[in-house]
């Protein structure tokens, strides 16, 4: 019973309220219906926020589980394998905030002829390249090339910054996972004729799907409510937003409560299911 | 417990042996303590204010001692003093209390007793604004006297996220007494929504009137009046380095045309004219926004200005599209700024402002208000204000509106009714209070009574700038409501990015402008 | 179909050598076990041979092939691992057909050989089961078929019984026997337990310490072995070692433990002649010290099998097989162990006497361990092929 009270206290109040409030106007005097809704899904700047976090689900989850994977195959055959893993790991132990305030500074531009401060323009004049904005440019670096929104290369650049963040996560669990395989199996294929690729491909990734899935649940909802370093960085601006920093902004800089709660209920949307999914995962894994 | 219980035997024995001894020895008469003239000044006193009791304290023994005198008010303990009085000697103690409510009070010692009333109360003023470190401590000095004076006290909250801090605690029913609000914008949003205090309801308005120019009282009102201005900036000043300016033969441009023809001449001399900087995190964009306002005002006038700002004629008006093509002209024109757009918006608005002064010079000229001497002192301690850096009035665009010049300043608005927040704004509203701050540098008074001896040499200009100015105007972008702000932010920022879709981003303006209502 | 070829091959870990110049030639369809202890290096010898670890020095040969540095999977051959290594996200059919999938084999064919193979080893049934719904028995049996459907030229088992209860292990020997004769493919068989190596092996190469002791056929190891740590391996229980010194008496050459003596039988008195005065280990099976009440057929009245004195000794403890019993006895300071007629009614603390059959001693060298044979033994050795099968063994 104190459970239950609890529960609907601190979340299914909140959750209710938040969805009676994404029916109401601006400061919740007037119901409006869907119009906050309509807002979310037709606005060009609400719009280029639901994209960009589309690209940050894809991508920003691919590369951190492939490389994470990547590298716990990888420090596996390596000689200082603690080591290595240790530094791959090590920006999980940064909060995000600051490592978004190092990467600011490893993205920092100063205009062709300036001394560069950011490591990345500072390398590529050295090497005769022209430097780029990373967090402001939206063309494809070095080139003219601009891809329609949210393929823009600050996009890009923060995706890797989320990336370098959480591939140590990803590569902790999997390495784990990995260790988990008997090598008598590896054996085994590679007497039935498998190659290094096939054993991966056939053998190691199945046994380690999984893990593989517990990673990547955890990984789409970090995207999904991807905020601290999008706002750190380039505070949403240069068509970076993502949708929570957009309600935010909603939220306190327009004070539009019925936008910002029909946009955390949108979240809320997309993020239910995973969550769902991973539940029953895990009840099933319980089972067996 | 046996133990204990021992020892404690044991110390009762030593007492009592010890007694015993005391008492029994003949010696002379030991040191004796009277009280006499228990006086209570003044009887009746405001809350916070210091009520004196004072009494005489006599050694009637034979002895040299010392004796704790204990003040008690309302039967407890408020303080006990400690006086060594010769023998047969007297002296006077006195204590001072300070009562924060109401109500009457009764003062014991050695039961001589007396009373004293206390009337009305004192108060702390919450204040939320975002200074914190020097500028808070100049604050502070400003509000000492007021403190003393009244025995009221200020509790402030700095933060740099003030608007979400004060949305929250306002929607919470939980707002600060007074708020500093860097722009007049949140306070129209907070005075339509009934949030905000009349201050003219206990304000002495005729002295407001004679120490603010009407045009600061229009700005500061809301119907009723709802803001006081203070701390304010001239926004158009354009930095530059005279000691480079002189070397080179450049001579400062007083029209647009004339900025426009210098700025070719330094191009076609290798140095970069302008410096453009509009990063400022979740802020991006204000910076050029200011250079809109600016722009729009010498070119179209105050009148077209309130329109704009007012939303009476659309973004997508002439007008508007102008200011905006005048600003690109600066920023797109090749050459001119350094990294030219991208370099405009990756840079940060104070890192910008250091470019004139490098050595050598990254760019001949900065655009920003009279606050940018701040950056540039602490930058470069070892320069001389006026000699190394200064700056020259924003150029004329059309002549009917020389002189012209936007501004800001933060603007104080109470959220609860009581006689310590009164005060406390009558207090800043005055010039009095001002002038202190102004002293210390990096503050300047709208008030017209603050001297102008007041200020340092490169404030007093700016002081000047906006209290002689043909043509004042608040800037734009803060009176607009936040969301259209935001997106005059954005939009400049998409601008810079792609000028081609001047026309497309001014409509997109329109229509959130339009949806505020 | 192919024979193997080990020459000379060592393989090192850091300063550790665990296969020292390891010679042997497998014949094609031969069913090998090579037997040891724990640590003697026949596991790693396996895995050389599947190119699961690489050789240090020497070569080896599948067929007339080098193999040094043919990876694993072009080497022709296929492995039961002890723990099965099924693969765990795949169905028994999957499990099977695995290596043919990867060799891009046509999937008719595949479902062919898979179900053949699955017919021979009974597991039909299990064909759409996941590994961790079957029994230990089954997934040792789907190892096999995993095995079985490559065609390898030669099989490579690396102990395939151990994780089974024994009443499974026995029935198992049985099947893969039949399984070598039905496939007549060469079987390199791994295991610890000398109880496998002797029921199943056509040829056994023994290894302690990582190197090869003796190889050879089973009833020979058994008759024959070549030195006493051979001895000692094959053989449940183990033979009886005894220090003895060789005397020569009024009776002839006899060997002497102290409190008893037995004499050396004429057949072996030349081989023994240049220890004499000297000390040998003397080995005897437990299964040819007898009761002397009860002696086995054919040795009641032949002298030769009777040693002239009977050695008194006392019962410590008794162990009824059923068909036999096991005695632990002791003579004097020397502890010994006999089995002997089920009739025997010796009870522990009573004294018995024995008689030990001379004709199946065994002498070695105390120094070398090596042992001590004679010409005309070696020629009976030989001769005596032919009965291995039948020999009872223990079990």
């Amino acid at each position: 019973m104190p459970a239950f009270l609890f529960v609907t206290v601190f979340l299914i109040y909140p959750v209710i309220d938040t969805l009676r409030i994404s029916f109401f106007n601006r400061n919740s005097t007037e119901f409006i219906g869907l119009d906050n809704y309509e807002y979310v899904f037709t606005n060009s700047t609400a719009q280029s926020a639901l994209l960009n976090n589309v690209l940050w689900l894809v991508l920003f989850t691919v590369l951190a589980v492939g490389l994470g994977l990547l590298f716990a195959v990888l420090s596996g055959r390596v000689r200082y394998e603690a080591m290595a893993k240790a530094a791959v790991f090590i920006p999980m132990a940064i909060s995000f905030v600051a490592a978004a305030v190092i990467w600011r500074f490893m993205y920092a531009y100063a205009p062709e002829g300036f001394t560069q401060i950011g490591l990345i323009n500072a390398a590529g004049t050295g090497v005769g390249l022209e430097p780029i904005a990373w967090l402001v440019e939206h063309p494809l670096p070095y080139t003219d090339v601009t891809l329609p929104g949210p393929l823009h290369t600050n996009n890009f650049a923060l995706v890797a910054v989320g990336v370098w963040m959480w591939t140590g996560f990803a590569m902790v669990i999997l390495s784990a996972g990995l260790k988990g395989i008997s090598t008598d199996i590896l054996e085994a294929a590679r007497v039935d004729g498998a190659g290094e690729w096939q054993i991966f491909r056939r053998i190691i990734l199945p046994v380690l799907s999984p893990t593989i899935a517990v990673v990547a649940t955890t990984l789409v909802i970090q995207a999904l409510k991807k905020f601290d370093m999008v706002w750190v960085m380039t505070a949403g601006n240069f068509e970076t937003d993502v949708v929570a920093t957009l309600m935010f902004k909603q939220m306190f800089n327009f004070s539009d409560f019925g936008r910002a709660a029909a946009l955390a209920v949108v979240l809320l949307a997309a993020i239910l299911p995973i969550m769902l999914i991973s539940i029953r995962r895990f009840r099933a894994q319980e089972e067996t | 417990m046996k133990t204990i219980k021992g020892k404690l035997f044991i110390g009762l024995v030593l007492i009592a042996v010890v007694g015993l001894l005391v008492t029994a020895c003949p010696t002379a008469l030991p040191a004796n303590l009277s009280v006499s003239n228990l006086s209570v000044t003044p009887v009746e006193v405001e809350a916070g204010q210091a009520v004196t009791i004072t009494v005489t304290a006599s050694n009637t023994g034979e002895e040299e001692g010392t004796f704790n005198i204990p003040l008690e008010i309302d039967g407890d303990t408020e303080e006990t003093k400690s006086v060594t009085i010769a023998a047969d000697d007297s002296t006077q103690v006195s204590f001072t209390v300070i009562r924060p409510e109401g109500g009457t009070y009764t003062v014991d010692i050695f039961n001589l007793s007396g009373s004293f009333e206390v009337t009305g109360e004192i108060g702390v003023v919450n204040v939320l604004g975002v200074w914190g470190g020097t500028e808070l401590e100049n604050f502070q000095a400003m509000i000492a006297p007021w403190e003393t004076e009244t025995g009221n006290a200020m509790g402030f909250s700095g933060t740099r996220d003030l608007i979400a801090i004060l949305t929250t605690r306002v929607a919470a029913g939980n707002p600060p007494d007074v708020a500093i609000l860097p722009n007049p914008g949140q306070m129209i949003t907070l005075a339509a929504d009934g949030e905000l205090v009349d201050l003219s309801s206990f304000l002495d308005m005729t002295a407001i009137n004679a120490q603010y120019a009407q045009g600061w009282i229009d700005l500061g009102t809301t119907n009723p009046l709802t803001g006081i201005f203070m701390k304010a900036a001239s926004k158009g000043t354009v930095w530059y380095n005279p000691k480079f300016f002189d070397a080179m033969g450049y001579v400062v441009p007083t029209t647009w045309d004339e900025m426009i023809t210098l700025s070719d001449q330094m191009v076609a001399d290798g140095v970069a004219p302008w410096s453009v900087a509009v990063e400022s995190g979740a802020a991006s964009g204000w910076p050029a926004t200011d250079w809109i306002g600016e722009i729009f005002l010498h070119e179209s006038g105050g009148d077209v200005y309130d329109q704009w700002v007012n939303h009476e004629i659309p973004w997508t008006d002439p007008a508007v599209k102008s200011a905006f093509e005048k600003f690109g002209q600066i920023v797109l024109t090749p050459g001119y700024v350094p990294g030219g757009a991208i370099g405009a918006l990756a840079t940060n608005f104070v890192n910008g402002s250091w470019l004139p002064y490098t050595d050598p010079p990254g760019a001949a000229m900065y655009y920003l208000g009279s606050f940018t001497e701040g950056f540039i002192a602490a930058q470069f301690p070892g320069l001389v204000p006026g000699e190394d850096y200064a700056f020259f009035p924003f150029p004329t665009i059309d002549p009917q509106f020389a002189g012209a010049v936007t501004g800001a300043a933060d603007v104080v608005v109470a959220f609860n009714d009581n006689p310590a927040t009164r005060s406390f704004i009558e207090y800043l509203a005055s010039a009095e209070a001002q002038q202190i701050w102004a002293e210390i540098g990096g503050f300047i008074s709208v008030n017209s009574n603050v001297s102008l001896d007041a200020y340092t040499e490169l404030a007093a200009l700016s002081a000047e700038q906006l209290t002689g100015a043909t043509i004042f105007r608040f800037d734009a972008d803060d009176q607009m409501p936040p969301a259209v702000q935001s997106a005059f932010w954005a939009g400049i920022l998409e601008y810079l990015q792609t000028p081609g879709d001047l026309d497309g981003i001014l409509a997109d303006i329109e229509a959130i402008a339009a949806a505020q209502g | 179909m192919a024979g193997v070829r080990f020459k000379n091959v060592t393989k090192r870990y850091g300063k550790v050598l665990a296969v020292n110049g390891f010679s042997l030639d497998i014949a094609d369809k031969e069913f090998l076990v090579l037997v040891g202890p724990s640590g003697s290096g026949k596991s790693t010898a396996l895995r050389l041979l599947a190119g699961l670890e690489e050789i240090n020095e020497g070569n080896i040969y599948i067929g007339d092939r080098l193999i040094n540095n043919v990876p694993a999977k072009d080497r022709g051959i296929a492995m039961v691992f002890q723990s099965y290594a099924l693969y765990p996200h795949m169905t028994v059919f999957q499990n099977m057909a695995f290596g043919l999938s990867l060799r891009k084999t046509p999937k008719d064919e595949i479902k062919t050989r898979v179900e053949k193979a699955a017919d021979i080893l009974d597991i039909t049934e299990l064909l759409k089961r996941k590994p961790r719904q079957l029994s230990g028995g089954q997934r040792q049996r789907v190892a096999l078929g995993r095995a079985i459907v490559r065609k390898p030229d030669v099989f490579l088992l690396d102990e395939p019984l151990s994780n089974l209860d024994a009443k499974l292990r026995v029935q198992t020997r049985a099947g893969l026997s039949k399984l070598h004769q039905r496939l007549g493919t060469t079987f390199v068989y791994v295991t610890h337990d000398q109880v496998e190596a002797m029921t199943m092996a056509t040829r056994i190469a023994v290894m302690d310490q990582g190197i090869i002791q003796q190889v050879g056929k089973p009833q020979e190891l058994y008759n024959r072995p070549d030195n006493a740590f051979v001895a000692g391996f094959i053989g449940s229980p183990a033979m009886n070692f005894f220090e003895a010194s060789v005397t020569n008496g009024p009776q002839g050459m006899k060997l002497d433990m102290d409190t008893f003596s037995v004499p050396v039988p004429k057949d072996r008195l030349s081989a023994l002649n240049p220890f004499l005065k000297k000390k040998i280990t003397f080995g005897m099976r437990p299964e040819h010290i007898h009761n002397r009440e009860f002696l086995p057929p054919g040795c009641e009245a032949d002298g030769d099998c009777i040693t002239a004195s009977p050695v008194k000794a006392k019962v410590e403890v008794t162990e009824l097989m059923g068909n036999e019993i096991f005695l632990h006895l002791v003579a004097g300071d020397k502890s010994f162990l006999a089995r002997v007629d089920p009739r025997t009614s010796a009870k522990p603390g009573q004294d018995i006497e024995v008689v030990f059959n001379m004709d199946n001693m065994h002498a070695f060298d105390p120094e070398t361990g090596q042992a001590i044979h004679t010409q005309k033994e070696k020629g009976q050795g030989e001769g005596k092929e032919k009965v291995e099968k039948s020999i009872d063994l223990p079990s």
